[in-house]
């Protein structure tokens, strides 16, 4: 193990926690950066800040963040202005300005130091009378804030555009392992609560996503589980709802089929994988969807920096790279909700550093998958970095953190390469209505009047020009919808056209796991460059002579298993490459029944052992799959533009150029240890050459 | 899937397994594993359509283990599927001694063994400087930049003298899943999206100009620039199954580390991909599908620089002067920076004020592929 180099001056311990508190013992060079006045009290990325601006830079950071998740309430705000107005002009401007414009906000709260950081934050951005009111009971609270420009800014006489913020959280203590799990809805109340009484508390439960609106029922859907590495799983096409199982049973019998207490010692870390996985994911979901039923505007995440950049290569590991454009978004619409990460340029350090200032106490972590790396030993005998290789998470997370510390612009670097990515031409195709939001509101519009896209309305110049020479009336429509703009102010305005401009990702076509995008031909792929049968082989070489192309077509590969048929979805050819991995199964021991004390408290269980509930969303989704492939192409607006545009939003953080990043690389490159153990070439003989596929070899 | 009680080969179902391939984790037999692996590499090139029949190809040869196996199964997949092609060995002498020496003997003992015909291009021959003389004048900072474009441009010229417009090179599902997460972690955009194509080809692409990183065991990305081809057979082709290869089939190699410097960037992404193996076999595999579905957005990286031809040797370059042209007047003129810093620098404005005095030694004109 090469990183980092222990010849680096900035070497820190390994719990990044450590950082913040580290910082007051590290000597400083001169003044602040910044201000050029004040002793510097924390190193960011090789500046020194003093406090004042220190805290000053945080909330720099965090604004364009939280300004595009008002931007996406204003934006709303236009567009129902816009199609009332287009479609009741006789009832006049006035009661088209009283529609309020205000918009629910949720935020997402798992109690730790990040979405800590993020509430006070958005309080003190969404609610700056709060803080004044705060500060008067509670001298102590807001300390460090008041005296900067920055939130003296935020603090700024204003009306608010945001009605209601909920803050979500889950409990996810029906899979947390041992004994440590436990339910902390309660405290992670009494903090929300501290914040002020304009929250609103949403407390969940991860097992929730077995549930549906109006029934307290335990509902999901039943899915094959076969197990064995590429055994298929299929859905059935109806939802059930097993009166003998609490929605908390079904939760942790899923878990334990992708991750059973059978699992053989080698294929452990990459069950746990799969969990954490899994349990991601249906956090995820479960917070868009109740965002969205709550009817908020947009959905705030407390992900750092430093725990994106970790996730893109986390996903990049685990075949997600595809999703990358939506999951490592600083903000994205998804469907009708605007998915704002505002902590996307904080380093873990600036959120401690800032959680300390304010004296904010994060909740206790219970991790899935706790470090197995002991905390404050991070070297092993040979003096290099532990790797914590518990999950593809938990290895991410110690490469990374190891990395950032020997080459403090890593999490930078990989954040920048992230925010450069973008859909694949046939997600971009296969997203349909996405500019438009849903098929019902595709008929809306066309029943409204011009198709033309809201965002070519307000583009000045040759596109307005092109728009009048096509057609006169809708022109003159597009006209009028300018001129009947509402009054939200040039600020206002600004931040819409920020919102409208963000990327759109449409969850119509996606995997009905993640609800992310799912590239084709997943299978085809696999099995092009993997033979796991002979028989595979056997049909390889038949049908060696037609084109890959034409094969494609052509196989249909077990889709005739005994375990599908009429009443039964294959649900593999709908999910995405990074989520057939998530619900494969260890192939179950021969001897020995471990798995069988596992699932003893099933209702599933006997003939059907196989069988475990999957929410029932999973089923939604991949019906609406199938009906959108059936259907084939809802009309798309048109897909040249919508790429152009998404392309276009995209450029505009592109403020450095590929140079700037090479020289990163090789500033890293130069920074690592160079020739201080000469190799010299030599034959490579057959014991080394066992010796590096020892363990693959079997006893002869 | 079939299960089996691990006494008999899982593909076969007869004979007695003796491994379990790194891939799937399959317990298979001897046989069943050569011929799974040959397969597999047969149908990358069947399905990427990598040759035209009676094309000569050049298979890049270091006497290391990938180019070892590579010219192995490139002559038995010739010969069993009857692709038509004409096979060459074409190796790179880059001039370090006790270096290249003795894996040069490798390839020589896969000629006779083989009956391929081969050809040793030398830095010495072609740009009148080994690397153990560059590294001399130059020291050890930056001589994998020297190294990387040298060794680009020889192997399209050694190619282009032998008529040969296709190299076949090593690089394994391992060195791109490598690369992917390297091109990440430096955040190099310009290379992640072009890192997981399989073939390079052709003098639309842009040149390379920077050789550093794509010196030593570069997975990808190098494209030949010049209308030569490159692919890479054994992209899903694990590392670990390519020793195993060479293991049962007795082929001897040599470790190509190189003594110079060890890519130390590369040895990051290396460790992490170890261990995310040693997590989860597939991830290789994994990475490799990630790379292939990413996109990158933005105009920058649509505006590629125009190609011209260099006007001193006339290889393709983006620049009057090909950047191995410029090394190589660094270098003759005892001012060997010149390349490495930047153009618009001072350094390089001195320079040129200086014109073609003390150029010295020139690589020779290029010809194109010799019909």
């Amino acid at each position: 193990m090469v990183c980092p180099d222990p010849e680096d001056p900035n070497q820190h311990p390994l719990d990044p926690s450590k950082d913040a508190n580290a910082s007051d013992q590290q000597s400083f060079s001169g003044l602040c950066v910044r201000c050029r006045e004040r002793l510097p009290v924390i190193l960011i990325r090789e500046s020194e800040y003093c406090e004042i601006c220190a805290v000053g830079v945080f909330y720099q950071k965090i604004r364009p963040g939280l300004d595009l998740a008002r931007g996406a309430g204003l934006e709303k705000f236009i567009q129902r202005y816009r199609e009332t107005s287009l479609g009741q002009v006789s009832h006049g401007r006035d009661t088209r300005q009283a529609e309020s414009a205000n918009a629910n906000v949720a935020l997402a709260f798992s109690g730790g130091p990040s979405s800590r950081a993020l509430l006070r934050a958005a309080r003190n951005y969404f609610r700056p009378h709060a803080d004044q009111q705060a500060s008067a009971v509670d001298p102590d609270r807001g300390k460090g804030l008041s005296s900067t420009s920055a939130a003296a800014h935020l603090l700024a006489e204003r009306t608010s555009e945001v009605a209601r913020i909920d803050v979500i959280y889950i409990d996810d203590s029906a899979v947390i392992p041992n004994v440590s799990g436990r339910d902390l809805t309660e405290e992670a109340r009494a903090i929300v609560e501290s914040e002020g009484s304009d929250f609103n508390f949403v407390p969940l439960k991860l097992e929730d996503v077995f549930s549906e609106e109006g029934s307290e029922a335990c509902i999901g859907v039943e899915c094959c589980m076969r197990p064995g590495p590429s055994a298929p799983r299929y859905v059935s096409k109806k939802k059930s709802a097993p009166a003998n199982i609490s929605r908390k049973d079904a939760l942790r019998e899923l878990f334990s089929a992708i991750n059973p207490a059978h699992t053989p010692r080698t294929a452990v870390s990459s069950a746990r994988t799969r969990s954490e996985d899994l349990h991601r994911l249906l956090i995820r979901r479960l917070l868009t969807e109740t965002a969205r039923k709550r009817n908020c505007v947009a959905l705030l995440l407390g992900e750092s920096g430093t725990r994106m950049s970790i996730r893109l290569i986390e996903s990049l590991s685990k075949g997600g790279g595809h999703k990358l454009p939506v999951e490592g978004s600083g903000g994205i619409w998804i469907q009708e909700l605007m998915v704002v990460r505002p902590l996307k340029e904080h380093v873990i350090k600036e959120i401690e550093f800032f959680n300390t200032l304010n004296g904010l106490e994060p909740l206790p972590a219970q991790d899935l998958v706790p470090s197995a790396i002991p905390p404050g030993v991070a070297l092993n005998a040979g003096g290099e970095p532990l790797m914590d290789k518990s999950s593809i998470a938990r290895l991410t997370e110690t490469f990374i953190l190891n990395l950032e510390k020997g080459v403090v612009s890593t999490v930078s670097t990989i954040g920048r390469t992230g925010s450069k990515l973008v859909f694949q031409d046939e997600e971009i195709l296969s997203q349909g209505p996405g500019k438009i939001a849903s098929p019902s509101a595709v008929k809306k519009y066309s029943a409204v009047g011009p198709s033309v896209p809201l965002p070519l309305r307000v583009r000045s110049g040759d596109e307005r020009n092109k728009a009048k020479s096509e057609d006169s009336l809708s022109s003159r429509i597009a006209n009028v919808s300018i001129a009947q703009e509402p009054r939200i102010g040039g600020k206002g305005s600004r931040l819409a056209q920020t919102a409208r401009e963000a990327p759109r990702w449409n969850e119509y076509f996606s995997c009905p796991l993640c609800c992310m995008p799912s590239r084709s031909g997943v299978k085809e792929w696999k099995e092009g460059i993997t033979i796991s049968s002979m028989e595979k082989l056997k049909r390889f070489y038949e049908t060696q002579t037609v084109s890959p192309k034409e094969r494609e077509g052509t196989e249909d590969g077990d889709a005739a298993s005994p375990s599908g048929g009429i009443d039964s979805i294959d649900l593999t050819s709908l999910l995405c490459y990074a989520c057939i991995l998530v619900l494969e199964t260890p192939e179950r021991p021969l001897l020995g029944g471990a798995h069988l004390e596992n699932n003893s408290s099933s209702s599933l269980q006997g003939d059907n052992d196989d069988k475990v509930l999957l929410p029932p969303y999973v089923l939604q989704k991949a019906l609406q799959r199938l009906k959108g492939d059936a259907e084939g192409e809802i009309e798309i607006p048109s897909s040249d533009r919508m790429n152009q545009e998404l392309n276009e939003s995209k450029d505009q953080d592109l403020n450095y150029s590929a140079d700037d990043s090479a020289d990163t690389g090789r500033r890293l490159g130069a920074k690592a240890r160079v020739g201080q153990n000469r190799k010299i070439p030599r034959k490579v003989g057959q014991d080394e050459m066992r010796e590096k596929i020892g363990g693959f070899l079997l006893e002869e | 899937m079939t299960t089996t009680n691990g006494k008999v080969c899982e593909i076969c179902l007869v004979s007695r397994p003796m491994v379990k391939r790194p891939k799937t984790g399959q317990k298979v037999c001897k046989e069943c594993f050569f011929q799974l692996f040959e397969s597999e590499v047969h149908f990358t090139i069947v399905s990427n359509r990598l040759f035209r029949r009676g094309e000569k190809v050049a298979i890049g040869a270091s006497g290391g283990k990938d180019s070892t196996v590579l010219a192995h199964v490139m002559k038995t997949l010739n010969e069993r599927y009857d692709y038509g092609l004409e096979l060459h060995l074409l190796s790179i002498d880059e001039g370090i001694s006790g270096y290249r020496d003795d894996s040069l003997e490798t390839v020589k003992r896969n000629q006779l063994q083989y009956g391929l015909p081969l050809t040793v291009l030398g830095y010495g021959e072609l740009y009148g400087w080994t690397m153990d003389e560059i590294v001399k004048s130059v020291g050890r900072k930056n001589n994998c930049t020297f190294c990387g474009v040298f060794r680009r441009q020889a192997l399209d010229r050694g190619a282009a003298a032998l008529g040969v417009d296709h190299i076949v090179t090593g690089h394994n599902a391992d060195d791109i899943a490598e690369t992917v997460l390297m091109n990440v972690l430096r955040g190099d955009v310009a290379r992640l999206e072009r890192c997981t194509e399989i073939v390079t080809k052709g003098p639309e692409e842009v040149l390379e100009e920077d050789g550093e990183d794509q010196a030593c065991s570069g997975g990808g990305g190098s494209s030949g620039g010049s209308g030569i081809r490159r692919s890479k057979p054994f992209k899903y082709a694990y590392e670990k199954e390519i020793v195993m290869y060479a293991y049962f089939k007795k082929l001897d190699y040599f470790s190509t580390e190189c003594i110079y410097s060890p890519n130390a960037y590369r040895g990051y992404a290396r460790t992490f991909l170890k261990d995310l193996e040693s997590v989860r076999p597939s991830s290789i595999i994994d990475i490799i599908r990630s790379g292939e579905s990413l996109k990158v957005g933005g105009e920058k990286l649509g505006k590629r620089p125009e190609l011209g031809l260099c006007q001193r040797c006339g290889y393709i370059s983006s620049n009057q002067l090909c950047k191995a042209c410029l090394l190589l007047e660094g270098l003759n003129k005892g001012r060997p920076l010149l390349g490495i810093k930047n153009e618009r620098s001072r350094y390089s404005k001195q320079e040129d004020e200086q014109g073609e005095r003390g150029v010295g030694r020139k690589i020779p004109m290029w010809q194109g592929v010799k019909k």
